[in-house]
């Protein structure tokens, strides 16, 4: 982690020998002027191959590539991405994005803590594990989620992280035996194939499309419908009408939740039973909380969207209604389109209310086939528009009165219209640092289409007349880059993307540059200082990057959204295109829901729609009977907005003006559980941990603002805290460099605004309403609601606080609890004995835990019963007064083993 | 050069057009508040946010050492919205500075005391309070000491040893709360830095607090 990145420890001379040579022969194998030669992407193939940065290694580097060594150690430090120590055999990361910190991720880490016996960002003495936190992996429909070695862990809780560390445990020991499976580089389906020879695939797939010599002159569209029909003859099996095709939603989220052991069900049915049909991975059709899903194409049938697979049900799918005619009802979702028998996916609630534009083939493309793209129609607005004067494309885009869908919503036509009024050469960036907790819409459709964003850039840069693209994407998005690095090198081998394409004489080169790990980067500035290979940090303005920007020329950066918007509007028409929306902001917005809704997922919809819509029809509103609080829209650069202010329709203007902001389009939903300022803590902490540390207002005034909030949600908040943090919510907005510091002060100033009742609650009565600060709140069992004869809780219970009293009931010890929920969760509802109360004077008296339990107890493994206990010294709880237990009662000895 | 001729609370000066206010105000002898900038850093580093000026026309307080001067601008350096920031911002800076002046190598040349005195802001009635971070000094170079609980982290060390005298040794490290200035690792300025009295000179004299000093 570069928060606190440790000196480097000069090994000896032979190691040191050793590091300098590995290094030296990564440099070897990049070609002189190749792009890979920068200072990041070295740094990234460098710890890729010996799993950190040692100091030689990074002075190596320093030589080689002629720049000052602090410069090399600062730059290193200054992304997440980069260790200085070497890595543990396991390495644990836990994700903080929002969706996960609202459904107690803390308590997740919490118990990773415990059962490991080290802090957060720690690696163990044995480097057998090591643990960090991650800022969001963008799988936030299956929250709260933990990685282990790479592969997602979905739902956790703090049982489930004892579960993993046992099945860890057992796999271990069958490797040692010689059983274990290579499982690991499947877990993401990564690391399969080396990038070579991947490339060398895509361009003998399409080498016979590429431009020939001696040929008679054709135009653009002449040889994308060439393109087009060769890709129709090698896709004949899959086009056949009469053919079976079963497509397995395979993006991130899929995958956690078992798509691509759902594609290997389905191919081994299809085998046994001898069933001729083909197995597409596809990307998301945006339905998270139906994961894993797949489609199922048949003759006879619209193609079948169905639900919450299993392998078994994979089974049972192909011998029932592949072989049969039963379509199994009970996990069908819905048709697309009409049938008799097959209720369409259009009747559900949220179809008549979504537009899908920019993911009307995510879900069903093949993100790994060029061909199929073509099929489906990428590529034939570039086509178009190579035949278009740039000067046309850019009116077209001005009349669709298009704006920026990275969050800030400035109109694309006059950035564009700003870097073609300054002399070329211009570059073209796609900025995929989708770095929002809670936003996952830019790697959902980078996953599932990856050419709609090529095509776009292409047309972009054909209007402004750039020779030279980048996408800077995320490098917490490892799936996303290899599609995408796949995509790129087809639509290359296609004459797509490269010199003179589809023979119109531009030329158009993009490059994929992986970010190594910072929210700041997804500002213009610090972004273009992270593709030169700096510390990504923003500078003043102007100039403005269509000014000077990357490299110091003209830049245009715009937003995967935006960017692959632009084959729509060139194909429906700026006026069919702007027909959606509302006045100030035209087309559709793609919406990212999270946390406590119904129907998590990605949703594509009109702008205008009501949030209310968003939330309580597409989202299908709270689960579990709770009750609704708020939305949070925007990210650590949005707000909070309360039931009231769900009528805001979603466009730029009006959600600015409710001092939110449509920011990249997360959306998560908060209900009665979640506390304001928690909430607010929680943001704070993000941008607090995500500064770049340059200006003053954002670097400390960030910080004190998190300390403020933090004596707030621990009881040691005043009124004078209250008018602290507004009144330096107010300097650091005015004060900050950038956009991040500007609106940082966003989630604070909405919360103040719409719940500053909760504020007061914590700060008069040492209150906390939703009883979610640990400081404020206790757990208690009801002793009229507990069961005799059930213990539930009691192997729950990680710290083993939880006893049996002198009338077999449960109760908590509140010293040794940690409040991590798991009995709440353990209790069967029909008891619904845990709750959990706030302030803590409200907890009523409770007897002590007999003698002879209370001592030498909570001896598990890693656990450190002591300190969990310390962590938790709870101000002020009353003792009980009951009558002390007597002679031989029965008490459960702890289950743990 | 086409001189550009505007006022500064009231006083007529003239600059050479897109000079930055900030320098412009300074030959004409008006006080702007700043630590992070300097006359041939262009463009400008513009972290420490104190150089805040009302500029008729903008409705928010503006930066003097980003802003170029024009024919007809009306600037006030003061107002109710500029001294609420440049308060606030020096106080969150000396939340994070070791307050002992009197074992201080800048003394009276600090800039922080400087800006402190010109506004009339009290060096130890903010809030939070000024308070060291605590950090290791580094007194291990016979010339030049680094102390990081003194730094504002204005960058000009880095700026003049990297840009101007061509070396590089002092970058900045680490990002958010934790940034500091650092050689290579951390490692001590004695094997890092030259011993050539010059060199620690022009390091050190561009240090605007006494984080950078010589000995």
């Amino acid at each position: 982690m570069s928060c606190d990145p440790l000196p480097p420890v000069p090994p000896s001379p032979e190691a040191e020998a050793e590091i300098r040579r590995a290094v030296r022969e990564i440099l070897a194998e990049l070609p002189e002027g190749s792009l890979d030669r920068s200072l990041i992407p070295l740094l990234q193939l460098v710890q890729q191959s010996l799993g950190y940065l040692p100091a030689p290694a990074l002075l190596e580097l320093a030589e080689a590539l002629e720049i000052p060594p602090a410069r090399v150690y600062g730059v290193a430090t200054f992304y997440n991405q980069f260790r200085f120590t070497p890595p543990a055999k396991t390495q644990v990361q836990v994700c903080m994005g929002t969706a996960c910190a609202i459904q107690r991720g803390g308590t997740i880490m919490e118990a990773w803590e415990r059962r490991l016996g080290i802090a957060e960002g720690e690696t163990s003495a044995d480097l057998e594990f090591s643990l960090e936190r991650v800022a969001c992996v963008g799988c936030c429909a299956l929250a709260p989620v933990s990685l282990l070695g790479g592969e997602v862990h979905p739902h956790m809780t703090p049982t489930k992280v004892d579960g993993l560390l046992l099945g860890l445990g057992e796999k271990r020991k069958s490797e040692r035996l010689g059983l274990g499976e290579k499982r690991k580089s499947e877990s993401l389906g990564l690391g399969e194939k080396r990038k070579s020879e991947r490339q060398r695939e895509a361009s003998e797939a399409h080498a016979t499309t590429g431009a020939r010599d001696g040929e008679p002159v054709m135009t653009p569209a002449g040889r994308y419908e060439e393109l087009r029909a060769r890709a129709r003859e090698r896709l004949a099996p899959l086009l056949d009408p009469a053919g079976t095709v079963i497509r397995v939603g395979a993006a991130t989220c899929g995958r956690s939740a078992g798509a691509l052991e759902l594609r290997d069900a389905f191919r081994e049915a299809l085998r046994e039973r001898g069933l001729d049909a083909q197995v597409l991975e596809v990307g998301c059709m945006g339905h998270c909380y139906a994961e894993p899903m797949a489609v199922l194409t048949r003759p006879g049938y619209p193609p079948c969207v169905y639900h919450h697979l299993t392998p078994m049900l994979a089974d049972a799918l192909v011998n029932r209604f592949l072989l049969g005619e039963d379509p199994l009802y009970e996990h069908l979702l819905g048709g697309l389109g009409e049938h008799e028998l097959i209720p369409p996916l259009s009747a559900l609630p949220r179809h008549g209310r979504e537009h899908r534009r920019l993911l009307a083939r995510a879900g069903l493309v093949d993100p790994r086939s060029l061909d199929h793209a073509l099929v489906m129609g990428a590529w034939s607005a570039l086509a178009q528009a190579l035949s278009t004067p740039s000067e046309d494309i850019l009116e077209a885009v001005r009349r669709s009165g298009l704006r920026g869908l990275g969050g800030a919503g400035f109109p694309t036509s006059e950035k564009w219209a700003l870097a073609r009024s300054y002399p070329g050469p211009r570059l073209l960036v796609a900025n995929a640092d989708e770095g929002d907790p809670g936003a996952f819409m830019d790697r959902a459709l980078i996953e599932s289409d990856p050419q709609a964003l090529l095509e776009g850039m292409a047309i972009a840069a054909h209007a402004i007349g750039a020779e030279e693209g980048f996408i800077y994407l995320r490098a917490e998005y490892p799936l996303a880059v290899e599609i995408l690095d796949l995509a790129l090198s087809q639509a290359r081998a296609a004459g797509l993307l490269g010199k003179d394409i589809l023979g119109s004489g531009i030329d158009f080169e993009v490059h994929l540059v992986r970010g190594a790990g910072a929210f700041v980067c997804g500002e213009s500035s610090a972004l273009a200082a992270s593709i030169e290979g700096r510390r990504g940090m923003p500078r003043a303005r102007p100039p403005r990057s269509a000014q000077a920007g990357l490299f110091g020329r003209p830049t245009v950066v715009s937003n995967v959204k935006t960017l692959a918007s632009l084959p729509h509007i060139l194909l429906e028409g700026p006026e069919a295109f702007a027909s959606v929306g509302t006045a100030s902001s035209k087309g559709t917005a793609i919406f990212a829901l999270a946390g406590k809704v119904a129907n998590t997922g990605l949703v594509e919809v009109p702008m205008g729609i009501t949030l209310r819509e968003l939330v309580h029809e597409i989202g299908g509103g709270v689960p579990g009977g709770r009750a609704f609080k708020a939305v949070q829209i925007g990210g650590p650069s949005g707000g909070c907005l309360p039931d009231a202010a769900l009528d805001l329709p979603v466009d730029f203007d009006a959600l600015g003006a409710a001092g939110a902001m449509m920011g990249s389009g997360g959306l998560v939903v908060l209900d009665e559980d979640n506390c304001m300022v928690e909430t607010a803590r929680y943001f704070l902490e993000f941008t607090q941990r995500e500064s770049c540390g340059k200006c003053t207002f954002c670097r400390v005034g960030t910080r004190r603002m998190l300390d403020l909030l933090t004596d707030i949600v621990e009881g040691r908040g005043t009124e004078a805290h209250l008018a602290r943090l507004q009144a330096l919510c107010e300097d650091v907005r005015a004060g900050s460099l950038c956009g991040l510091g500007k609106t940082a002060p966003n989630p604070v100033l909405t919360t103040l605004r719409h719940f500053r009742d909760e504020y007061e609650a914590h700060i008069r009565e040492g209150r906390c309403p939703s009883r979610e600060c640990k400081a404020l709140s206790a757990y208690y069992i009801l002793p009229e609601r507990c069961a005799r004869a059930c213990d539930a809780c009691i192997g729950s219970c990680p710290v083993e606080a939880i006893f049996t009293n002198s009338k077999r009931l449960k109760v908590i010890e509140q010293a040794l609890c940690v409040k991590c929920n798991a009995c709440l969760l353990a209790c069967p509802p029909q008891y619904d004995a845990v709750v959990r109360i706030s302030p803590l004077s409200a907890l009523p008296p409770q007897e002590p835990r007999p003698e002879a339990v209370a001592t030498g107890t909570a001896a598990t493994g890693t656990a450190a019963p002591g300190a969990a206990a310390a962590r938790t010294a709870a101000p002020g709880e009353s003792q009980g007064t009951g009558p002390a237990v007597k002679h031989g009662e029965r008490t459960k000895p702890p289950e743990e083993g | 050069m086409t001189e550009a001729t505007f006022t500064i609370d009231g006083q007529t000066v003239t600059a050479p057009e897109g000079q930055k206010l900030l320098w412009a105000a300074e030959a004409a002898g008006i006080f702007i508040p700043h630590l992070c900038a300097h006359p041939d850093h262009d463009p400008p580093f513009a972290s420490c946010r104190l150089c805040f000026v009302e500029i008729a026309g903008r409705s928010e307080p503006v930066t003097a050492c980003t802003e170029p001067v024009k024919d007809g601008l009306i600037v006030r350096t003061r107002s109710d919205r500029v001294d609420r920031l440049v308060r606030s911002g020096l106080h969150l800076l000396m939340s994070t500075h070791d307050l002992d002046c009197r074992a201080c190598p800048a003394r009276h040349r600090c800039g922080l005391r400087q800006i402190a005195r010109r506004r009339r802001i009290g060096l130890r009635s903010g809030d939070p309070p000024p308070a060291s971070p605590g950090l290791p000094r580094d007194d291990s170079h016979p010339r030049l000491g680094l102390d990081p609980n003194r730094c504002v982290l204005c960058g000009l060390c880095v700026w003049m040893c990297e840009e101007v005298v061509g070396r590089g040794l002092l970058h900045f490290a680490s990002r958010g709360p934790s940034t500091r200035v650092s050689t290579f690792g951390g490692l001590p300025l004695v094997g890092q830095c030259p011993l050539d009295e010059g060199c620690s000179a022009r390091c050190a004299s561009v240090c605007p607090v006494g984080a950078l000093y010589l000995k």
